[in-house]
């Protein structure tokens, strides 16, 4: 069983429920370059304005008609999104670009054993889109797709003209009598063969379903992208705010659909004469709640200065990924914890920029600038990876029997020895042969030979110090205290 | 009461008894210790939860950290993380996890789980953005040790962190340079001087620091005796 959705006006719909001023105006949306309408609303159609007719007889018939572009990219991107949207609801939908689309209700079947109720449900799932639309429900495909266009229930009765091939062979059939589909059925096929030629045929076996029928179903987007026209031109920020919180809500509904999150978001302004201004906002913590993601895009862009007035504004999610779950302390969070975690790090880490917001976690190696590491905020400082294996060696790692200094310099610091009086050491690193050679700042393969003591300083504080045999000089390197 | 004994107390000089009505088991959970038994005895206890106490060091790297190690312990053990903002030089992650089985390893310390400590740290453009962040990370609730370092606060960035502290149950440290005495909205101001200790026979020795508390829990300004420079728990 196939149900066909036919609608007539989708783009001019759609453009009424988001501006409902323009349902007390007639409104068309014509072709840019036959100057015909394309789509009209109620109000136009009572004027005598029908889809078809030349905009210059729309301007006869309605002074004061509001005439729009006709946009064949953003009617086919709605049908995408009408599509997904029903996606919640039917499994298999095939698209029939730029006006309609076909339903299978066979496998729904389980769910919905009547067709009644697949229809109400329909009903419900478009009401919020606030569409006119067409129904019609067939046995094969062609056969829905008549009735929805021609608007009869019984596809006998459906009129000639709504066959779906070339005006020429209508004209024929016409001119031989045969005015409803009815009439054509029940002429013997191979007579209507040997009249009016194969192709004929070949229709009525698709009408009939004897020839399958091969359509392409649709399939839920991998990334969320949506572009709003702006009603007016936007000046500031501050008038960008509420259209962009209307599609983080929407992005808020489509990550719900499947549980997902993201963590990159990517803003385009478009102006009329510049290059479209990219905004990106790169979370290191995925969100997906469009209250959070709004509170983001503000920190984001709270300091940004328009170019140029906005005219559209596209939003784009990528990296989408399953939630992580969180698993709050259901005895022990308290009232305190207003903000988890991780959206805390990323308001840090957006405000303050990625690099400035960092963890620390120690690394398996030796030499001391190389024995701790950067790691995404958030992470914990555990025992270092693989030392489990070896006992001996946690042991020398984690409480080195010499102890080390709780701050290090980001950069040794040249230091005149002769004020520092040596108290413990030494403690030798040197580069092992085997292993790949450390480079400095020059590119130069260098090795590295140090012998690293506490030091008293002349006030007596305990300072990290090594002395490098290659150029022979004193470094400091951290602080104990 | 008698005059003398006001004079006393008012001085610091003697012990109040039932001075804190808390059970010793509240009292962990809202005081945690400096380690050194002296200054948790004119802090009355230790440093208080949900307060901002200003640490203002005559010179860096005096010690100032090693008062603060048992709270960075204690952040492990409520798996809440420590923020660093603005150090000096970079938190060596060898020495927090040092310190962090040296705990675990002490039969007295709790053991507790250990691995759940998080050090976040922050190095901000300017002071503004360190303060916006302090502001951010207490009205959060998700920390549980907040560090500071700033060259100088105005009375209204101390007043809102106060009030950011004051409903977090988080310990904030700010730690600063010499700061002149205009009232500021501190719980504690300890100021640390350091000076070298003059050993016998000029050996080497640790310096000496010596507690000046400008401001503190319930007591008068006091200068506590000399120490020898504590020391980071594993270092």
């Amino acid at each position: 069983m196939w149900v066909y959705v036919q609608l007539p006006a989708l783009q001019l719909d759609r453009m009424q429920a988001l501006q409902p001023e323009l349902k007390g105006l007639p409104a068309v949306l014509y072709g840019q370059q036959e100057q015909r309408v394309v789509q009209a609303n109620a109000t136009a159609m009572v004027m005598g304005i029908q889809p078809g007719c030349s905009l210059s007889d729309a301007w006869v018939l309605a002074d004061n008609l509001a005439a729009y572009p006709y946009r064949e990219a953003q009617q086919r991107h709605l049908l995408q999104q009408l599509a997904a949207d029903l996606y919640q609801v039917f499994a298999l939908i095939s698209l029939d670009a730029p006006a309609g689309f076909w339903l299978d209700l066979k496998p729904m079947r389980k769910l919905y054993p009547d067709i009644q109720q697949s229809q109400q449900q329909l009903m419900l799932q478009l009401a919020p889109w606030q569409l006119r639309y067409q129904c019609g429900s067939g046995a094969t495909p062609l056969v829905a797709k008549m009735l929805a266009q021609a608007g009869v229930t019984n596809a006998a009765d459906v009129p000639i003209q709504y066959l779906p091939c070339a005006p020429k062979l209508i004209e024929k059939l016409q001119r031989l009598g045969l005015h409803t589909l009815g009439a054509l059925q029940a002429i013997p096929r191979a007579l209507a063969g040997q009249r009016m030629g194969q192709e004929l045929v070949q229709w009525l076996a698709r009408i009939q379903g004897e020839q399958h029928e091969s359509l392409h179903y649709f399939q839920p987007p991998q990334w969320f992208y949506q572009r709003f026209c702006l009603v007016a031109e936007a000046r500031s920020w501050q008038a960008l705010r509420f259209p962009l919180k209307r599609m983080l809500q929407e992005l808020e509904h489509f990550l719900e659909g499947r549980q997902q999150e993201t963590r990159y978001l990517q803003l385009v302004l478009h102006h009329r004469d510049h290059e479209p201004t990219r905004i990106e906002i790169g979370l290191a913590h995925g969100g997906y709640l469009a209250n959070e993601l709004d509170n983001f895009c503000q920190l984001k862009i709270a300091a940004l200065k328009l170019v140029a007035p906005v005219l559209e504004l596209g939003l784009q999610a990528k990296q989408l990924h399953p939630r992580s779950k969180q698993h709050g302390d259901l005895l022990n969070s308290g009232k305190k914890q207003r903000k988890p975690l991780p959206r805390l790090l990323n308001e840090l880490q957006l405000r303050l920029g990625q690099a400035r917001v960092f963890a620390v976690q120690t690394a398996n190696e030796w030499l001391p600038e190389q024995a701790w590491q950067r790691a995404p905020a958030g992470a914990y400082l555990t025992p270092t990876q693989g030392a489990g294996k070896n006992t001996a060696l946690t042991h020398e790692l984690g409480v080195h029997p010499l102890g080390r200094p709780l701050w290090l310099l980001p950069q040794p610091q040249p230091v005149q020895i002769q004020q520092w009086q040596l108290l413990r050491g030494p403690e030798r690193h040197c580069t092992p042969w085997w292993q790949p050679q450390p480079h400095d700042m020059n590119g130069i393969a260098q090795g590295v030979c140090r012998d690293y003591w506490l030091g008293l300083n002349s006030l007596g504080q305990p300072g990290w110090l090594f002395y490098d045999y290659q150029q022979q000089c004193w470094w400091q390197q951290g602080w104990f205290s | 009461m008698h005059a003398e004994l006001q004079q006393l107390i008012e001085r610091g000089s003697l012990w109040k008894g039932n001075a804190r009505p808390c059970s010793a088991r509240e009292q962990a959970d809202v005081y945690v210790s400096s380690g050194q038994r002296v200054l948790d005895q004119a802090l009355g206890g230790g440093w208080l939860c949900g307060r901002v106490h200003e640490l203002q060091c005559v010179h860096l790297f005096s010690g100032e950290l090693s008062l603060l190690a048992a709270g960075i312990a204690k952040a492990a053990e409520l798996a809440r993380p420590v923020f660093w903002l603005a150090p000096p030089a970079i938190p060596y992650a060898p020495a927090l996890q040092g310190m962090l089985a040296h705990t675990a390893n002490n039969p007295i310390a709790k053991t507790s789980s250990s691995g759940a400590a998080q050090h976040i740290v922050i190095n901000p453009a300017n002071a503004a953005d360190a303060l916006w962040a302090a502001e951010t990370i207490l009205h959060s609730g998700q920390v549980a040790v907040l560090l500071l370092w700033a060259e100088q606060l105005s009375a209204t960035a101390v007043r809102r962190l106060h009030l950011a502290a004051a409903e977090s149950d988080a310990w904030v440290f700010v730690i600063t340079g010499v700061q002149n005495e205009e009232a500021r909205s501190y719980a504690t101001r300890l100021r640390v001087h350091v000076e070298p200790a003059h050993g016998r026979d000029n050996v080497a020795q640790l310096a000496n620091v010596q507690w000046q508390l400008l401001k503190r829990n319930g007591g008068w300004p006091i200068r506590l005796p000399r120490q020898p420079l504590p020391r980071w728990p594993s270092g």
